[in-house]
């Protein structure tokens, strides 16, 4: 309520200002600022992708364009952190149920003026709540601005204003005055000052310029967006060559691309990423990709490579392209970090979802050429390999299980507790348990690839509902996942 | 018939019937569970929720026709292991693995009839010994037979709900013919606080669940009685007396003494006008003496029993003017248990009578963790000692424990006495993880008692139904008894560069005997030992599953002080047996399907074109 009172405060005082953006912002370099690091939510992330992160919760996209005159994301931020009350005039701030942005200022007059009509519903105020939030935002966005690092690690980071630096101290009173003056060249001259002495101090609490490009040139670079093209290309071109040298070698550098941006997040964020349901997907099609380009290594198989690149794509496309949880990067929780038993868990687990997607696939194939009258001979060799995959999701699902169980027994006390997630791993585990003994049933041999690949298809369901369904829909201790 | 039993064809329906019974278990009906009788506002939607099967998920895979499919498969197995494969080094790996799957069987069996799963609050440099047993829970009232009013698995929980019942009615018959017709859950009592002297009788008011970080206040109000007592979520018992009191008198009656001997205490009667309290020390034998006006009254201490399983009562013999034969008396902490008395008139012959007037007396057991409050002093016992202090005045405060205190909101010793507990913020993510009852209230009704709507009891509070009758709703506790854990330090790591822990260590001291140990927990590294729980010998895990988070914000940013934050931990207990036998059941199981796989591998290549 106090704040709000503030906000009433500044548009009071700044009702009859004029508007426009500032002239000078155009003549101001922030590039020495891009890399410098900044506190956001427990983590330091890079001030460039903080001001871009404001721009978007402020104005919807950034960076912010207003009368052709695009904004730079960190101007913008160091407007409404310097200046806030001149920033409500030139602001334009996105609001629910209009097509395109309107003046911050003007927003807040309706907010703080608009006649509550007995026709006010919820939807209005929880318009007006979004609408509040994104004003509160910038008014108080120096608040958020904590770019002086403490003096030990455990502590919180600083804003500009408590800064114990006086060189720095001076360098951001300098800055801020011809900032209002709008004076470019002062401007400029106190940003390479600053971000001179905070590259210096964030440098002696660990903090390095190297990790925080990698984290920009991440989200700028689109990495897996490539590695998704890539997939699809070498799928395509396994279906209409007749040799799988190509494809093969498209996949794999639609491999390294992907692998490189996993390895980048893991630098970025100090772990291994598999924590969160989109690590886990990048990590399932990493591995498919991999078993598929291993195998065909030595067995050349064309159906296998589509199949392969088909399904990397489709779960790459899936979890860049859908509200995946975990996209964006977090620091990793104590429960999941310090112990190995739990990453193996977690990738065995994860490459056992890969084979359960490749035997799938494989049976997709055996029970299109089936339905199409293949013999028996003619789909032999995708029948062994479906078998064999069958064998090794087995195996690997069951490693992963166990490797769970030592360490839910470690860490949670028990060992098995019929979770939901534990019941459907067992349960999807138990199709391939069936699976195995098929050769040692009295099935008929002519039976066999249609009987082995209808399970294959129901293994990919439970493994699907285990993977989404659970995590997504059902109470489990495993909801992290 | 063997040789049918012991089929592969047979084999694969038991595992599908086990993996269609699991999944129904645990997969949402959707519609059909409104169609099939399911209540709406259940958050769960599976089959095992539905009313007419309403088991738990831990009870719908404790089923005996769960454990009947697993038992077929076990042994449709070990015949076709015996009948059906041939012995030979080909087949090893089959065996290893049919091997695996009984040895796992035999170590889940194992596992299933030892369960274990309680959890124990330590507090720093305070020895804890009672463990509350997470399946268990206790209801009943003064009186009854614990064992015959333990509802157990009956009543609803956090786990299974996670919501409130709200205007839900649900009965659940109780042995003594109450029934239990509502459950709420992220509620709470707590006795009302009149702001005012006369601002009405006091009583119970329905709360909202606690918030993390958050003070709630905790009002004693006493109007027109000589003693009020409370009892705070971390067992603190607190009683206010309107009379006169001397803590320091009571600490020279050899308090301090009996302290640190586990059976100790000391019992204080006022005998209408005597100059002063009659003061006797709680070991059997004591006796002491004291000249009234009207004669000499004589007191000998008997012996403790505990008292409805929430504290403890000393039995005491009394000998004075006025009463025709020796009285057997059996005083507590509780105001209303003062009134549990014996008159013998002769040694054969024990009956009941009416206490006689001008006596009231007060038992002080060291066991408890207690704050006595009046207008001439406070005394303050725990486990690790007693501790004592003057009056009180207005607005001053006691710290009781790591997370009590007392502040003294207005005293007023010629008319009500009106204390207020404050409470420190317990998290309550701890607080449910060390009991997912906390926070929760059950409704009462006893047809045969009243024709009311019933009485909400808090899980931590007792409420008074009706005069006279008072109901308890706790959770079972489990006693070890070879050994006390203590809580020591507590160490973080932080991740570099952020505010989340990566790892901490937990010292912990065990205490057997004359014995000291110290042991260190850390994340994913439980410690392991032994312990006599209920009188059993029990392999257990310790692991950490809840701290005082809201003090973790301190020890952040304050590292010289080793509980200035962390003040408590909350261990999870649970039993080991048949864990190890059961891991290397898996482990056998994963041994003998690799040596399959790569005895196939080479048998593939030397025999391409079967069909496997």
């Amino acid at each position: 309520m106090k704040r709000f009172a503030f906000l009433i405060f500044i548009l009071c005082s700044t009702l009859n200002a004029g508007g426009g953006v500032p002239d000078f912002l155009d003549r101001v370099d922030t590039s020495p600022l891009r890399h410098i690091g900044i506190q956001q939510g427990g983590r330091v992330v890079p001030l460039a992708g903080f001001a871009s992160d404001f721009t978007t919760d402020l104005h919807g996209t950034s960076p912010m364009r207003i009368q052709q005159r695009e904004i730079d994301p960190i101007a913008l931020l160091l407007e409404c952190v310097l200046v806030p009350e001149r920033a409500l005039e030139w602001c334009e701030v996105a609001s629910r149920g209009r097509s395109s942005p309107r003046l911050a200022g003007d927003a807040l007059s309706d907010l703080a003026f608009g006649v509550a009509s007995d026709e006010a519903d919820a939807e209005r105020t929880g318009e007006d709540a979004v609408l509040e939030a994104r004003l509160m935002l910038l008014v108080f966005a120096a608040e958020e601005f904590r770019v002086v690092p403490p003096a030990s690690a455990k502590e919180e980071w600083l804003t500009f204003d408590k800064v114990s630096d006086s060189e720095l101290a001076a360098a951001f009173d300098r800055l801020r005055a011809a900032w209002m003056a709008g004076d470019a060249p002062i401007i400029n001259e106190s940003i390479a000052t600053i971000a001179c002495r905070l590259t210096e101090s964030q440098a002696a609490l660990g903090i390095k310029p190297l990790k925080l490009k990698a984290e920009l040139t991440l989200a700028r670079a689109h990495p897996l967006t490539v590695a998704i093209v890539l997939y699809a290309l070498a799928a395509m071109l396994s279906m209409v060559m007749s040799g799988t040298g190509w494809a093969r070698a498209i996949m794999l550098l639609g491999l390294l691309v992907h692998l490189s941006a996993m390895t980048v997040r893991a630098l970025v964020l100090d772990r291994v990423p598999i924590q969160n349901h989109y690590e886990s997907m990048l990590a399932v099609a990493a591995l498919v990709t991999m078993g598929v380009l291993v195998y065909t290594a030595r067995h050349p198989n064309a159906t296998l490579v589509s199949i392969g690149a088909l399904m990397s794509a489709a779960m790459l496309a899936a979890a860049e392209w859908l509200d995946v949880p975990g996209r964006v990067l977090e620091l990793e929780a104590g429960i999941l970090s310090s112990t190995a038993i739990l990453k193996y868990h977690v990738l065995t687990i994860l490459a056992g979802y890969a084979l359960i997607l490749l035997g799938a696939g494989v049976s997709g194939a055996v029970l299109y050429r089936r339905s199409r009258g293949a013999t028996l001979e003619q789909v032999s060799s995708l029948h062994r390999l479906q078998v064999g995959i069958g064998f090794w999701v087995f195996w690997v699902l069951g490693l992963g299980i166990l490797l769970g169980a030592v360490w839910a027994d470690r860490a949670w006390g028990r060992w098995w507790a019929f979770d939901p997630k534990e019941t459907w791993a067992l349960i999807t585990w138990l199709v391939y348990l069936t699976m195995v003994h098929i050769p040692a049933s009295k099935l008929a041999a002519h039976r066999r690839p249609v009987v082995v690949a209808l399970l294959h298809l129901l293994g990919l369901l439970a493994m699907l509902w285990t993977y989404f369904g659970v995590n997504l829909l059902l109470p489990s201790l495993h909801s992290y996942a | 018939m063997l040789l049918q039993l012991g089929s592969v064809k047979l084999g694969l329906v038991l595992l599908a019937l086990i993996a269609i019974y699991a999944a129904l278990g645990s997969i949402p009906l959707g519609p059909l569970f409104d169609r099939l009788g399911g209540q709406d506002w259940h958050p769960s939607r599976t089959a095992r929720h539905l009313p007419w099967i309403d088991l738990r998920e831990r009870e719908y895979f404790a089923t005996p026709l769960f454990a009947a499919l697993l038992t077929g498969v076990v042994l449709n197995m070990a015949l076709a292991t015996i009948l059906r494969i041939r012995w030979e080094w080909r087949k090893s790996g089959v065996l290893i693995t049919h091997a695996g799957v009984i040895v796992l069987a035999i170590g889940s069996a194992v596992a299933s009839r030892s369960t274990l799963n309680a959890t124990m609050a330590a507090f720093a440099d305070e020895p804890a010994s009672t463990a509350i047993d997470r399946l268990g829970t206790v209801i009943g009232k003064p009186g009854m037979d614990p064992a015959r009013t333990r509802v157990g698995t009956r009543l609803p929980r956090y786990a299974d709900f996670g919501t409130p019942w709200a205007s839900e009615t649900r009965s659940i018959e109780l042995p003594s013919g109450a029934v239990v017709t509502g459950y709420a859950h992220s509620a709470r009592l707590s006795p009302r606080l009149s702001p005012t002297e006369d601002a009405g009788a006091p009583g119970w008011q329905f709360n909202e669940r606690l918030r993390s970080g958050e003070t709630r206040s905790l009002a004693l109000v006493a109007d027109g009685t000589d003693r009020a007592r409370a009892m705070l979520t971390d067992g603190t018992v607190v009683l206010a007396l309107r009379g006169r009191f001397d803590p320091i008198e009571l600490l020279e009656a050899g308090f301090e003494s009996s302290s640190g001997q586990g059976q100790g205490g000391s019992v204080r009667i006022d005998i209408q006008g005597a100059s002063k309290p009659l003061w006797l020390r709680a070991v059997p034998g004591q006796t002491a003496a004291l000249q009234t006006p009207d004669g000499e009254w004589r007191a000998e201490f008997l012996d403790t029993s505990d008292f409805l399983e929430n504290g403890r009562t000393a039995n005491l013999r009394l000998v004075g003017p006025g009463f025709l034969s020796t009285i057997i008396f059996a005083p507590s902490w509780d105001p209303t248990g003062s009134g549990m008395y014996s008159q013998a008139a002769s040694q054969d012959e024990l009956r009941l009578a009416p206490l006689p007037v001008g006596i009231e007396a007060t038992f002080m057991d060291v066991q408890a963790n207690a704050v006595l409050l009046s207008p001439n002093g406070w005394a303050h016992f725990h486990r690790a000692g007693v501790q004592s202090g003057p009056a009180l005045t207005d607005g001053e405060v006691l710290q009781l424990s790591p997370m009590t205190r007392v502040e003294i909101k207005a005293f007023l010793p010629q008319s009500t006495i009106r204390s207020v507990l404050e409470r420190l913020p317990l998290v309550e993510d701890a607080q449910l993880l060390a009991d997912p009852r906390l926070g929760s209230l059950v409704r009462i009704a006893d047809p045969a008692a009243s024709e009311g709507d019933g009485s909400w009891i808090a899980f931590e509070d007792q409420s008074v139904a009706t005069e006279g009758e008072s109901w308890v709703y706790r959770p079972a506790t489990l006693e070890v008894t070879d050994l006390k854990v203590v809580y020591r330090g507590f160490e973080a790591e932080l991740f570099r560069r952020g505010s989340i822990p990566k790892d901490f260590r937990i010292e912990l001291e065990f205490l057997r005997g004359s014995d000291s140990e110290i042991r260190t927990l850390s994340l994913n590294d439980p410690v392991r030992t032994r312990m006599r729980i209920n009188g059993r010998d029990r392999r257990v895990q310790l692991s950490l599953i809840g701290w005082d988070s809201h003090g973790w914000e301190g020890v952040r940013s304050d590292t010289d002080s080793r509980f200035e934050g962390t003040r408590f931990v909350i261990l999870s207990i649970n039993a080991r047996e048949g864990v190890d036998t059961a891991m290397a059941g898996g482990v056998l199981i994963l041994l003998g399907a690799g040596c399959s796989m790569l005895i196939r591998l080479r048998r593939g290549r030397s025999s391409k074109g079967a069909m496997p």
